[in-house]
């Protein structure tokens, strides 16, 4: 694996390295992933639920959603209004979040 | 063992507390297994406790003194994972293990320390103490729940609680000459426990004693609401069948220490005056490394993001940049076993190189799961050693590979989301422990044998 493919992994991992980390990793990575390899020579068998599609169930159960429905609830005025307390402008009927991060 | 019943307390919980408290006091300053000692709380709750015992409205777990991994959320206290990034990050609110231990009467001592973030095999990578084994100082105490195992070990508490992704309840169990539990995938809810990989972890207990092993998981074990992978967990006790046929998988014994092979053999053939032993095959129990690893790094990279330096502890420099401040945080405050991990997670997971990583963990993963489950179908549990080496002296150096490796007997049960239990082997740490696997939700069996 080249410095410049591990620079950009790292950029999407939000990792700032060092050169010398970068190094490092570069070599770790070509080791470690040179024995993960192996996990391609497993063929699932025709009758197998893997043969389907990538990944079909990674989950140990199915799982279902416990949905609610949507729908209006009447909020506490004193509550509406620490809300609207905390923003200091608005546009027509939106609300402008402060700004926190500099 | 058979499991015995629950025995009487002879000393009040006040009492057991000083004694625990008083080992703390003696040799935690070198065994180092406690981030923190939550020495006037409990003390309060044991008062309390020892009222409820008078009145006769005490909990099932009434006077026991449970440690908690300070991955697991006790509210008001720090929860560190043992990093710097979460060093000064205090919980909002109780883990729903935590609740449930407090509603069972069981008092809270402490939390103990861990592999930062959970992730490591003996117990090394805190980023703020070095835990020792208290059977042997100069040997690591397994990981990642190391202090769980060590304070176990070192009589300071009755129980503790360790999570497990990959082994990380049954290694220190093993190394400490304890006994652990890791329960099936959704018996125990994991709400109030910082994830390391949600499809794998397990919230799981530790104790040199099998009946307040028991005590403690029939205490936490239970559906949540606030974990929906909790929802099939009403089911366990019902499920609950009598062991007859135990199998022994060749693959497990494949690279481990031969004195410890030996030993778990010899238990095996123990074993044979009350059940059939038949010995079977898991051909992907081979790639058991790999299918974690990437499988591991994927969930876990993920799961790592929300650490940016803004939400959580670590200071970000805010004059920088969104990204350049989040990713300056997140180097300064991690250590380098997790940004291993992120990156292989990263790389693995990213669109031109996920169909030849990932998806073929993933499938992979799926055919093990399918080889259980055939296998399972004539066999009642599976047995085989826990650990492939006895714990290793401090200052052995072993690559990235190396620690992986110590993992392949246990990982499989978070791979399969199937309960495992180990037991030791003998009074002597070095001798190893045996190791069994159970059918989904059938985790009561593994007390059974």
């Amino acid at each position: 694996m080249d410095i410049e493919t591990v620079r950009r992994i790292s950029e999407v991992a939000r990792l700032h390295l060092t050169e010398d980390e970068l190094k490092q990793l570069a070599s770790e990575m070509d080791e470690l992933l040179g024995h993960f390899k192996s996990v391609q020579d497993i063929k699932p068998p025709k009758s197998s639920h893997a043969a389907g599609t990538a990944g079909s169930s990674h989950y140990m159960h199915d799982l279902k959603n416990s949905m609610r429905d949507d729908t209006m609830v009447a909020c506490d005025p004193k509550v509406t209004e620490a809300i609207r307390k905390e923003f200091t402008k608005s546009e027509g009927k939106h609300l402008t979040a402060p700004k926190s991060i500099k | 063992m058979a499991i015995k019943k629950p025995h009487a307390a002879s000393v009040s919980a006040e009492e057991n507390l000083h004694r625990k408290l008083d080992m703390i006091d003696k040799r935690d300053a070198e065994v180092k297994a406690f981030i923190e000692v939550y020495r006037e709380e409990a003390l309060k709750s044991a008062k309390e406790v020892d009222k409820r015992i008078k009145d006769g409205k005490a909990g099932p777990l009434a006077g026991l003194v449970v440690a908690v991994k300070n991955n697991i959320a006790v509210k008001g206290k720090r929860l560190t994972c043992a990093s710097k990034m979460l060093e000064n990050h205090h919980a909002v609110y109780n883990a729903t293990v935590v609740e449930k231990l407090i509603a069972a009467d069981a008092i809270i001592i402490g939390s103990v320390n861990l592999d930062e973030y959970a992730c490591g095999v003996d117990g090394t990578y805190s980023a703020l103490q070095r835990t020792r084994n208290p059977l042997d100082l100069e040997r690591v105490p397994g990981g990642s729940s190391a202090g769980s195992g060590a304070s176990v070990a070192a009589g300071m508490c009755d129980a503790a609680l360790g999570s497990d992704t990959g082994g990380s309840v049954r290694c220190p169990a093993a190394f400490c000459n304890a006994y652990g539990l890791k329960p099936t995938y959704g018996a125990v809810s994991r709400y109030g426990l910082a994830d390391l990989a949600m499809s794998l972890d397990q919230i799981g207990v530790i104790s040199k004693d099998k009946t307040i092993m028991k005590r403690v998981f029939d205490a936490i074990r239970g559906p949540d609401p606030r974990d929906q992978t909790t929802q099939l967990a009403e089911n366990v006790s019902k499920k609950a069948a009598e062991v007859k046929v135990i199998g022994v998988p060749k693959e497990f014994f494949e690279g481990v220490d031969k004195h410890i092979a030996a030993g778990v053999r010899k238990r095996i053939k123990e074993l044979e005056k009350n059940y059939e032993v038949r010995e079977v095959s898991i051909p992907t129990l081979r790639y058991t490394v790999p299918i974690y690893q990437l499988t591991m790094a994927a969930e876990f990279s993920s799961a790592m993001q929300k650490y940016d330096g803004l939400r959580y502890g670590f200071p970000a420099d805010r004059n920088e940049d969104l990204y350049t401040s989040f990713a300056k945080a997140r180097d300064a405050s991690l250590g380098k076993e997790i940004k291993r991990r992120i990156m292989v997670g990263t790389y693995i997971t990213m669109k031109e190189f996920k169909d030849a990583w990932y998806s073929h963990a993933l499938k992979a993963r799926e055919v093990m799961k399918e080889e259980f489950a055939s296998v399972m179908k004539d066999v009642d549990v599976l047995a085989g050693p826990a650990m492939p080496t006895p714990p290793w002296k401090f200052g052995e150096e072993m690559t990235p590979l190396e620690m992986y490796a110590a993992d392949m007997l246990t990982i499989a049960a978070n791979l399969t989301g199937t309960p495992a239990i180990v037991e030791p082997l003998s009074s002597d740490f070095k001798d190893g422990a045996i190791q069994f696997y159970g059918r989904h939700f059938e985790d009561d069996v593994l007390f059974r044998i």
